[in-house]
């Protein structure tokens, strides 16, 4: 392929698994004399085996192998003073040390309570290693639930209400739309297909196909470059008003089109649902179960009646019910959807009426309601259209009812989980061919979906809200929160003293987290964790670990694991997403791990060992495996490395096709149609109509005023548990006045995972070719008619008096009230000197208080009223 | 004999630099030097703007300025349309970087080869191994050779350039949403013709007239 010379004694490619984003690509490295220097996609399986490649910071991948900056033995903090700008005084010690140190400290804490001990998840370079096992290695220790996680590299600005209501509408982590048979796609602050979200480059080549097929893609993005730039139609809107344009036409579909898919929200939505005053269930005395009206025979029944003829359910009508009004949930639905006017959205979102009204007409006129589709001899409804949303309009204190708004217009025309539609990623994985480990969701409590896997906890049957608080995060009070806001919260110590939390965290076992700088304000987040002994497994020194690491010890880079676990277990985000076969994608080591470092699973293994757990966390892989054969079981009292349980899991699941599938490093087999387009299958229900959230309300308001908790005080805005998507304003808008009249937004920019790529050499001079990468973009005009100019360098500064530096470029597309930012940039660490003041920070500049966060799902205000300024 | 071209899809490119990044490696190039760029901006004005996408790279064109422009015969276009350098013939005199319209040539001198990715670190393995591997001489003009020796190798074993990979550029392998297509002008059933009938293939700057042999659709 490229000169040879006498030197070379090795030229070999390995198949592995990309470990630059949370995807999880099948990739192959050429290693040259034992030095990997290409990375190439798997043409046989990659994504899902049609023959596509890796983006840019995939193939970038390999210097995370050749970056002399890696850490290469265990590191520990001789200055005790903590903090950004004050020098570790970092000491290199031997891994024995290193290890008996976390042991020690570790068994000392799990004598008093182990909800002390706190552990972060790994999304900064996941699909790089185990996805769900750090949840239950926490669990070996006794941690109680997910409140004990705070985030990885991801940070609050990712997913939690997408996540919840992924879970509750479709059992899976995500959502995308259905490319292989869709006509029209809305895609809301989100780059599906564009090259972000999970199972980027799958979507990627899906959607390319899609629209060269001819498909419409709207998007409303306050910029158009990912997903607007790429777009049929870029519409600019301000950042957190999805919610408004999603109701305005959702009152369009019900109250002036008056077309829906009737039969899907009788069958597949608790619309027909019958409800007392108070806005509950009214539910059967003896089975607790949700009423509903059969108007053939004018009774009410229990919801899973089969008595009950789907299409004889009642959406409207009152009727009485042991004395009591009742009327379907619909009802009082429709009737809220009248206010929001297609005018009224456009004064809020700055997307012109004429505008909403031409995309709602265009939703309901591609919808194709009552069409069906047969495909390979299988009939399913046809429902071409799509609305998708993730990251961007959901990272808002109204995420909830962003994410529900959007997700309303696709509930209305039936178009979610059948072709053309959205789909989950499936919530079903069949077992491979001979092998074991079936995941399939299963139906709860008034009928709403439980999903196989979750990640932290499952989001049905939702928890009731209880006292006192037992983790850091109180998932206890706040139960929808994936990963939990609280620990960054700056009243977190009252947060704590009012709702008995007594767990105050003592120590952090981290992996490769970055939360001082990627989530919101530094110096609380400083401030909150500064007290903790920090443990962070690692590739270098990176800003949280120098400004409250403890301990760093050197983890290896995807190229030199022995993963064998990445995509098993993440099917439900990482897997094929659409109609395509399942791939799983096994990483393999293609190099000699760099100095002393070692995989963190094995690390994992050898303090469980030493803290005397192990035998728990084996028996929880046991279990999730659900590991049937004596043989493969892991017994008590065994210690093996992650390779050696690797052996007796692949066997488990792979059977007789173990060596093969470990061979060519990659597993595909068949998913079944029905699987993907499951909806009609499956007999469950979407609770669109969030009756939970009133039983959430009412216990969080009792144990606050038990406490004293003075919620009012802290501006929690509890009138968001409505069952009703409603119209919120964002908080960020709130602070907009005459000198912070802009809202900086931050977006996801192809080449970049967080900040952990701004350290790569290939993505660094890549990113600084792009004029947006590095740059803070202003619309054109607005710039000119501030004075401002590409390449000037300007100073943002929020209320709060935090500021950040950046230099200016101007862009037509882009709404003229914001400004963007792309990523994580603005980074400091003396041990990432590639990634060192390159880009700006846009997470700094995110006030930590209380009500900068979504009451119900914990998300981050991902919008911030600024004012800027020449530097 | 085949004339070698190439078709990029602008509708389906995303932007998200796999060509460029899988170049650097393919020919270990040092830092600053590119074979594959993507040209990023804009058109129009607010609200109906729209984002310009152009992946470039030497264009391989058959009545190319450079071969026109070098003194030497050092760059000429060889039988299958690639234009190509021969080492021992150039002097580095540079005149072909200033006649190619497309900007496709770099100057390779021991300022260039003496970069490291990691500035002051020292080179890498992979940067030391590359030199062997792929070694560019020093005083010359280097740019895109459409990945000949991949294409010559593979032929040699029986592959097809635009069908086996290991025949076919290396930019066109790694593209995530198969926006590039490989293969033979000369031949009117090639999948890159249908393309660019089809889809009205343009060249870049067609009125240079180069007659290159990269088509864009879009």
């Amino acid at each position: 392929m490229t000169y040879k010379t006498d030197e070379i004694w090795e030229d070999k490619w390995v198949n592995t698994t990309c470990g630059v984003c949370y995807c999880g690509c099948g990739a192959k490295v050429r290693v040259v004399n034992g030095v990997p220097v290409k990375i190439e996609g798997i043409k046989e399986t990659t994504m899902g085996g049609t023959g596509a490649g890796l983006c840019g910071k995939g193939a970038a991948g390999l210097m995370y192998y050749h970056d002399p900056n890696r850490i290469k033995k265990p590191l520990l903090r001789t200055n005790p003073e903590k903090g950004i700008g004050v020098d570790p005084k970092w000491k290199e010690i031997e891994w024995d040390e290193a290890l008996d140190i976390i042991s020690t400290k570790m068994k000392k804490i799990m004598e008093d309570d182990p909800n002390k001990i706190l552990f972060t998840n790994q999304t900064m370079r996941a699909s790089d290693g185990p996805h769900n096992h750090p949840y239950f290695y926490a669990q070996a220790y006794g941690v109680k639930n997910n409140g004990n996680f705070i985030i990885g590299g991801g940070s609050l600005h990712c997913g939690n209400a997408c996540h919840m209501l992924g879970g509750l509408i479709h059992g899976a982590w995500s959502i995308a739309p259905d490319w292989r048979y869709t006509k029209y796609v809305l895609k809301w602050g989100s780059s599906k297909g564009t090259g972000s979200g999970h199972s980027a480059m799958t979507n990627a080549r899906l959607r390319a196909d899609a629209v060269r097929r001819g498909i419409k893609e709207i998007v409303f993005d306050p910029m158009g470059n990912f997903a607007g730039g790429k777009a049929t139609e870029w519409l600019a809107i301000l950042p957190g008003t999805d919610a408004a344009v999603g109701l305005a036409i959702a009152n369009y579909i019900v109250n002036i089109r008056g077309e829906m898919d009737e039969l899907y929200l009788k069958a597949k939505t608790n619309f027909v649902y019958l409800i007392k005053d108070d806005g509950t269930y009214m539910r059967h005395e003896k089975s607790d179960k949700p009423l509903v009206y059969d108007t053939k025979n004018g009774k009410i029944k229990e919801y899973d009646d089969t008595s009950a003829a789907w299409e004889d359910l009642a959406l409207d009508g009152e009727y009485e019910y042991n004395g009591e009004t009742v009327r379907p949930s619909f009802v009082p639905f429709k009737e809220h959807l009248k206010q929001f006017t297609v005018e009224w959205a456009a004064d809020i979102s700055t997307v012109p009426a004429a505008k909403i009204l031409e995309v709602a007409k265009g939703w309901v006129d591609n919808a194709q309601i009552g069409s069906t589709i047969t495909i390979e001899g299988k009939t399913f409804p046809y429902r071409p259209v799509s609305s998708v949303t993730f990251r961007g309009s959901q990272g808002h204190t109204n995420g909830i009812h962003q994410v529900a708004a959007i997700d309303l217009m696709a509930q209305l025309v039936g178009a979610e989980d059948v072709p053309g539609g959205t789909l989950g990623w499936p919530a079903i994985r069949r077992a491979y061919p001979g092998g074991h480990y079936e995941q399939t969701c299963t139906v709860g409590t008034d009928g709403v979906i439980v999903p196989s896997v979750f990640y932290s906890h499952d989001p049905w049957p939702v928890h009731a809200p209880s006292y006192p608080a037992t983790n850091m995060g109180c998932v206890d009070i706040w139960t929808h929160c994936t990963l939990s806001h609280i620990p960054y919260v700056e009243e977190v110590d009252y947060i704590h003293e009012k709702l008995g939390m007594k767990s105050k965290p003592e120590m952090i076992f981290g992996i490769s987290a970055n939360f001082v700088i990627s989530n919101s304000d530094w110096d609380t987040a400083v401030k909150n964790f500064k007290d903790c002994f920090v443990v962070q497994m690692d590739l270098w020194v990176n800003e949280t670990d120098q400004a409250i690491g403890d301990l760093i010890l050197p983890d290896v880079s995807y190229l030199e694991k022995d993963c064998w676990s990445s995509e098993i277990d993440a099917f439900f985000f990482s897997g094929s997403p659409s109609y395509e076969d399942w791939y799983v994608h096994l990483q393999k080591p293609v190099a000699k791990p760099i100095g002393e470092s070692r995989f963190f699973m094995d690390v994992y293994i050898d303090v469980a060992n030493r803290v005397g757990v192990l035998d728990k966390f084996n028996a929880k892989l046991n279990d999730y495996y659900g590991i049937k054969d004596p043989e493969l079981q892991i017994k008590p009292g065994e210690v093996l490395d992650w390779k050696q349980i690797g052996e007796r899991v692949l066997k488990w699941v792979y059977g007789p096709d173990k060596e093969k599938i470990e061979e060519q490093g990659y597993a595909t087999w068949h998913k079944p149609i029905e699987d993907v387009y499951w909806r009609w299958n499956i007999d469950s229900r979407c609770p669109v109509y969030m009756e939970y959230l009133i039983h959430d309300r009412r216990n969080m308001e009792k144990i606050f005023e038990e406490t004293g908790f003075d919620y009012k005080k802290l501006e929690m805005d509890m009138d968001q548990y409505t069952p009703l998507p409603s119209w919120f304003w964002p908080e960020s808008h709130k602070d907009l006045d005459n000198e912070y009249d802009l809202l900086a937004f931050s977006y996801r920019d192809i080449l970049h995972t967080n900040n952990t790529t701004f350290q790569n050499p290939y993505v660094d001079e890549v990113s600084q070719m792009c004029p947006y990468t590095f740059t803070i973009t202003l619309n054109t005009t607005m710039a000119k008619e501030r004075g401002f100019k590409d390449g000037d360098i300007i100073w943002i500064e929020n209320k709060y008096g935090v500021t950040e530096k950046g230099i200016v470029k101007t862009m037509e597309a882009q709404s003229p009230k914001v400004i963007g930012i792309a990523g994580q940039g603005g980074l400091w660490a003396d041990g990432r000197p590639i990634a060192k003041g390159k880009g700006a920070n846009f997470c700094k500049l995110l006030p930590s208080k209380l009500k900068y966060f979504d009451p119900v799902a914990g998300n981050m205000e991902t919008a911030v009223a600024v004012k800027i300024y020449k530097a | 004999m085949p004339r070698w071209g190439m078709v990029i899809d602008v509708k389906r490119c995303i932007a998200c630099w796999g060509c460029t990044i899988a170049c650097k490696e393919e020919h270990f190039l040092p830092p600053g030097v590119f074979f594959n760029r993507v040209l990023i901006g804009e058109s129009g004005k607010f609200p109906t703007s729209s984002k310009l996408i152009y992946p470039i790279l030497c264009n391989h064109c058959s009545d190319a300025a450079c071969v026109e422009a070098c003194p030497t015969g050092a760059t000429y276009v060889r039988e299958d349309g690639i234009v190509a350098i021969d080492d021992e013939k150039c002097v580095g005199c540079r005149a072909c970087m200033v006649s190619c319209p497309y900007q496709q040539r770099t100057y390779y001198d021991e300022k260039v080869k003496d970069r490291e990715y990691f500035p002051g670190q020292g080179k890498t393995e992979m940067e030391i191994i590359g030199e062997k591997l792929y070694p560019f001489k020093l005083g010359t003009v280097i740019k895109c050779n459409f990945c000949t020796e991949r294409l010559e190798d593979g032929m040699k074993k029986g592959l097809t350039p635009g069908k086996d990979e290991d025949a076919t550029p290396a930019c066109v392998n790694i593209c995530p949403v198969n926006a590039r297509v490989f293969g033979d002008l000369d031949d009117p059933n090639s999948e890159i013709n249908r393309l660019i009938m089809e889809k009205k293939g343009k060249q870049l700057r067609k009125e240079f007239g180069t007659e290159p042999a990269v088509y864009y659709i879009d």
